[in-house]
């Protein structure tokens, strides 16, 4: 009874926090990362520190992903061609050389901060890891919705990023305060910049007749 | 043919990966001067409907991409049947870039060799061209390339009319530099523009015209464009070809494009021509 108790006292003391991100033409924004920076503690560890990017189809999938400063990500390549996976971003710079498979190198993001990757040998091919001292972060699905759950009470800045973000990501700065039982929602409407990767369809290359 | 490409595929390192890739284009075109004549009387226009697939295997070698490929390609023209023509042969390209990153410069290599049968056979021949391009991204949209190509014709038949001069008029070799240049202005839309500079041999068709008696290297009758017409070989011309055109992408494979070639050809005794090539293709790649 009283290790019952014990171990429903954590949750009764948690709340969900839910976000939804649109752009300026009312529109549900994925791949968006809403982070809850707690004011009252220090970042815990509490995340998987073991994750991966895939390569599906010539596409990092997912293409943009959260985690936690210190986590060790895998790039499984489960095309039937060689990636070049490579980063010149100063959160993380590394290059994982022609491989199929699994290379058996993990990349540790040790520093926080936005790291962007792309395929040397496909160019069009980019995604985006996105390393948070925090824990409490989730990214938004195809209908611009994410929650982050079992967040203890207390008062937080919940920010948001996305490859696209028009502004600094400070801007999209808001406080909450979660009480014992209390869930919150929020809401932010966003400007995005145009996508500028490479295209990836096909171009004719027809020459003259002589 | 894909039970030899197999067999070449099994030749390469036994380490490296290697996947299928499939290459087609179906185009409608518009040629203003088909017979790459010079006066007006004698220019021949027609539509065509173009289609061309290629089905390869691709490998990294040294460092790069490569892919054999078998290739097939033919055309059908609405009035000028005699044009109409199949094509089988095979190629290989290769690609890598030269350094990492999106701006790193790339290097590109293709070698092609084709067998071509047409309705008339005083075209029929085999072709062979190989290619070399240095090209460098700029930007995610922004992309430029210079190359070098030599190309050669070897016409199957000697169709000799005239004593002492040779019936192969399409035997023909040539090399050209070009310059091509890309912008998209999204995911979807692409412009694309190329200048091109070829200097050697080019082949035209002509009703009966005494300058050409003096001037051709070769002489042939040409069918394909009515009984009067001859088709005659010049030697040392240059043909300065400009080209631009839009891409509409379908998705990650496919597109439709758009395309208008011009080209100027300069060649000994004047007999100087123009041509116009309109295109408008769906083209697919995987």
């Amino acid at each position: 009874m009283l290790a019952a108790v014990l171990a429903l006292a954590p949750l009764a003391q948690s709340a969900d926090l839910r976000a939804t991100v649109r752009d300026d033409q009312g529109r549900a924004v994925a791949d968006a990362v809403v982070v809850a920076v707690p004011h009252d503690a220090a970042p815990q560890a509490g995340r998987s520190r073991a994750e991966q990017v895939e390569q599906i189809d010539l596409e990092f999938v997912p293409h943009v992903k959260a985690i936690q400063t210190g986590t060790a990500v895998s790039f499984p390549n489960r095309d039937d061609v060689r990636h070049h996976v490579y980063s010149f971003s100063p959160a993380k710079r590394f290059e994982l050389p022609l491989y199929v498979g699994t290379p058996a190198q993990r990349v540790v993001f040790d520093q926080p901060g936005v790291v962007a990757i792309g395929c040397n040998i496909h160019d069009w091919m980019v995604g985006y890891l996105y390393v948070s001292p925090s824990p409490h972060f989730a990214t938004t699905g195809a209908q611009g919705t994410a929650r982050i759950a079992g967040l203890p009470a207390g008062r937080y800045t919940v920010h948001v990023w996305h490859p696209r973000l028009a502004a600094a990501e400070e801007t999209t700065r808001r406080p909450v305060e979660l009480g014992a039982e209390g869930n919150a929602a929020l809401e932010w409407v966003v400007a995005l910049k145009p996508e500028t990767r490479v295209r990836r369809a096909p171009v004719s290359r027809r020459g003259g007749r002589y | 043919m894909r039970t030899g490409l197999a067999l070449l595929a099994a030749t390469l390192p036994a380490a490296a990966a290697a996947h299928w890739t499939l290459d087609a284009d179906l185009a409608r075109n518009y040629d203003d001067n088909l017979s790459r004549a010079q006066r007006e009387s004698d220019i021949v226009r027609d539509h065509a409907l173009a289609l061309r697939g290629a089905l390869g295997r691709q490998f990294v070698v040294a460092g790069g991409d490569l892919v054999l490929r078998a290739e097939a390609r033919g055309a059908l023209y609405d009035d000028y049947s005699g044009l109409d023509h199949a094509a089988l042969g095979a190629g290989a390209a290769w690609r890598r870039k030269l350094g990492l990153g999106l701006t790193a410069p790339w290097l590109a290599a293709d070698a092609a060799f084709f067998g071509e049968d047409y309705s008339e056979p005083v075209r029929d021949g085999t072709r062979a061209a190989l290619a070399l391009e240095l090209g460098k991204r700029f930007s995610p949209a922004v992309e430029v390339s210079l190359g070098l190509a030599y190309d050669r014709r070897w016409q199957s038949e000697d169709f000799g009319t005239v004593p002492g001069i040779s019936g192969k008029p399409f035997s023909l070799r040539g090399r050209s530099l070009s310059v091509r240049g890309s912008y998209a202005f999204g995911e979807k839309l692409l412009a694309f523009g190329a200048f091109a500079e070829r200097s050697g041999d080019v082949a035209s068709s002509t009703r009966r015209n005494p300058q050409i008696f003096r001037e051709s290297a070769a002489i042939a009758n040409d069918p394909a464009f009515g009984p009067d017409y001859i088709a005659y070989k010049l030697t040392g011309a240059r043909t300065d070809s400009y080209t631009l055109g839009f891409s509409w992408a379908l998705g990650v494979n496919a597109s439709i494009d758009a395309a208008l070639t011009s080209e100027r050809t300069s060649a000994r005794g004047g007999l100087d021509y123009d041509a116009n090539l309109y295109s408008v293709s769906l083209v697919y790649r995987d």
